[in-house]
């Protein structure tokens, strides 16, 4: 049953990397005909880490884009979807599973493409590798199956609205971000903190290799633990979404 | 064989089923008629599952809904629910993956018979199309059960043919068959019995030749005045008067109340057969006896 969203994700998949693609050909093209093939990278070394962790951003577009997948399933799909010799757990499940293999897809491939733009400028050498960088991808994957299952969990019950809940999580997101950010009384400063555990923006905010000390993050654990939450809160989200999901009248 | 009792819904303070009692067994097929929003769409999904029932109790030859249940059920939704961006292949592709009992040289002749492009998008398909579309899903896999609301809605004359004869065919393959229609005249066609739904209810059921016998009408006429005592005769259940003239339902006697009202002096009298509409227009209460 898995077929649909197999067929589905690949649709999503092609374009977003067809579109990086075209953009990263099109810089390519633009920056060797106005220098004439003449190009140096600069000085200075980029952190793999902080190129796997700039690619999380990819990795939630795909995100919102096959997260609605399934609640559209029950709302428009149902006599084909709930029909079938199988319990909609399984089916469910079969469904997360896709939509994380695409996910995971996504944020590698767009890795790949970051590095062959990298080397198509010539720059690869300023690329540093180091061990935290395997730490980081789990993060970053971490926080964005975050967002797919709250996208998966909020639409669950919601018949065919999935898509402009994933939209609409993007808007809420980062407002949930930069109230956080901005100067508040302590007690809405505090809610916005609460809020902020489950905004998955949040979790890779304080990562960075160039963050410093003196910066407050929204979520601030030693990486491990980062990691752990942003993969448990996925998880637990997860699971109420597909009970919610496998539950419902249509 | 598909069985309901009992079977009610509720939507808030709404009764959308109540107390629907339902056999069908194998090798049948029951015309479920109905007005808008008598409660048919909504029997069709609590039998799936798709609503949960209040009270009430589904078996399927026997046992309850499971999910090995779906491997015997077909099922075609009022409304088409196919994918847009997906091919009519596709669509097979999805029964042929997930249905133990797909059957690929059915598939094909479904295709054929209903002359469909099986490079064409669901999207692309005309409504009559992706009703067929919904129908051979339904039929790929040869199904004992078969649950269809509406599924000649949309198609010519021609093809809604086609359809009760699938379904005739498939009944004398000894499947259960579930077929609601707005047009009578199909569900005639095709039933052997039929069950009418007013508010939730199901207000008439069993078999069509013995619920036609048990509608009959006998008229008859009198010089002069009606006697007084039509109304008491045995199996008469409902009388008109029209001068000298009486009409009166006939309680499946029909025959020995025409017999009766000759003894009583009637000069003329008739026995009419009435019609599925009939049957059902008296069952929704918008009927009469002219």
């Amino acid at each position: 049953m898995q077929y649909v969203e197999v067929l589905r994700v690949r649709r999503v998949l092609l374009w977003f990397l067809g579109i990086v693609l075209g953009m990263v050909i099109l810089s390519i093209v633009s920056t060797y005909a106005g220098t004439h093939g003449d190009i140096h990278a600069g000085g200075g070394t980029l952190h793999f880490a902080d190129l796997v962790l700039g690619c999380v951003f990819g990795a939630w577009i795909v995100t919102t884009c096959v997260a609605p997948g399934l609640s559209n399933e029950s709302a428009l799909t149902a006599p084909i979807v709930w029909t079938r010799p199988l319990s909609r757990q399984q089916i469910a499940w079969r469904y997360v599973a896709v939509d994380v293999a695409a996910i995971t897809l996504g944020y590698v491939a767009l890795i790949a493409v970051a590095m062959l733009a990298l080397a198509a400028f010539g720059a690869l050498g300023i690329v540093v590798t180091e061990p935290r960088a395997g730490a980081t991808f789990a993060l970053g994957l971490g926080a964005a199956m975050m967002w797919y299952a709250l996208v998966l969990l909020v639409s669950a019950r919601i018949p065919a609205r999935g898509g402009m809940i994933a939209g609409l999580s993007w808007a809420v997101f980062i407002a949930i971000g930069t109230l956080w950010a901005a100067p508040m009384p302590a007690p809405v400063h505090a809610v916005f903190g609460a809020l902020n555990y489950l905004n998955p923006m949040a979790w890779i905010g304080g990562v960075s290799s160039a963050s410093h000390h003196s910066v407050q993050h929204a979520v601030e654990l030693p990486m491990p633990l980062q990691i752990l939450g942003c993969w448990a809160i996925a998880a637990v989200a997860a699971v109420v979404a597909v009970r919610l999901w496998a539950t419902r009248e249509v | 064989m598909i069985a309901m009792s009992g079977l009610t819904k509720r939507y808030g303070g709404v009764l959308a089923v109540d107390g629907a009692s339902l056999e069908i067994p194998s090798g049948s097929v029951c015309g479920l008629l109905g007005r808008n929003g008598a409660g048919k769409t909504t029997t069709f999904k609590c039998l799936l599952g798709f609503a949960h029932p209040d009270a009430g109790d589904v078996r399927f030859d026997g046992a309850p809904l499971s999910t090995t249940t779906f491997a015997h059920i077909g099922y075609v939704p009022e409304r088409p629910a196919l994918y847009g961006w997906l091919t009519v292949d596709q669509h097979l592709e999805i029964a042929r993956r997930s249905q133990p009992g797909y059957d690929p040289a059915r598939a094909s002749e479904l295709v054929s018979l209903f002359r469909l492009d099986p490079r064409k998008k669901a999207s692309k398909l005309s409504k009559g199309q992706q009703t067929a579309l919904s129908l051979i899903f339904a039929l790929v896999h040869r199904p004992s059960i078969l649950l269809l609301d509406e599924p000649a809605s949309g198609l010519d004359p021609v093809m809604q043919r086609v359809v009760l004869d699938l379904l005739i065919d498939a009944a004398t393959s000894g499947a259960a068959i579930l077929l609601s229609s707005h047009q009578i005249g199909q569900i005639d066609r095709a039933s052997d019995r039929v069950a009418i739904m007013r508010d939730g209810k199901i207000v008439v059921s069993g078999e069509l030749d013995a619920l036609r016998e048990a509608a009959r009408i006998v008229e008859a006429t009198f010089e002069g005045a009606v006697p007084s005592d039509v109304a008491a005769v045995p199996g008469v259940t409902r009388v008109e008067y029209a001068g000298s003239t009486v009409r009166v339902h006939a309680d499946g006697r029909a025959d020995a109340v025409a017999a009766r009202f000759g003894a009583m002096g009637a000069t003329g009298v008739r026995v009419l057969d009435r019609s599925l509409e009939d049957l059902f227009l008296d069952a929704v209460g918008e009927g009469s006896m002219d």
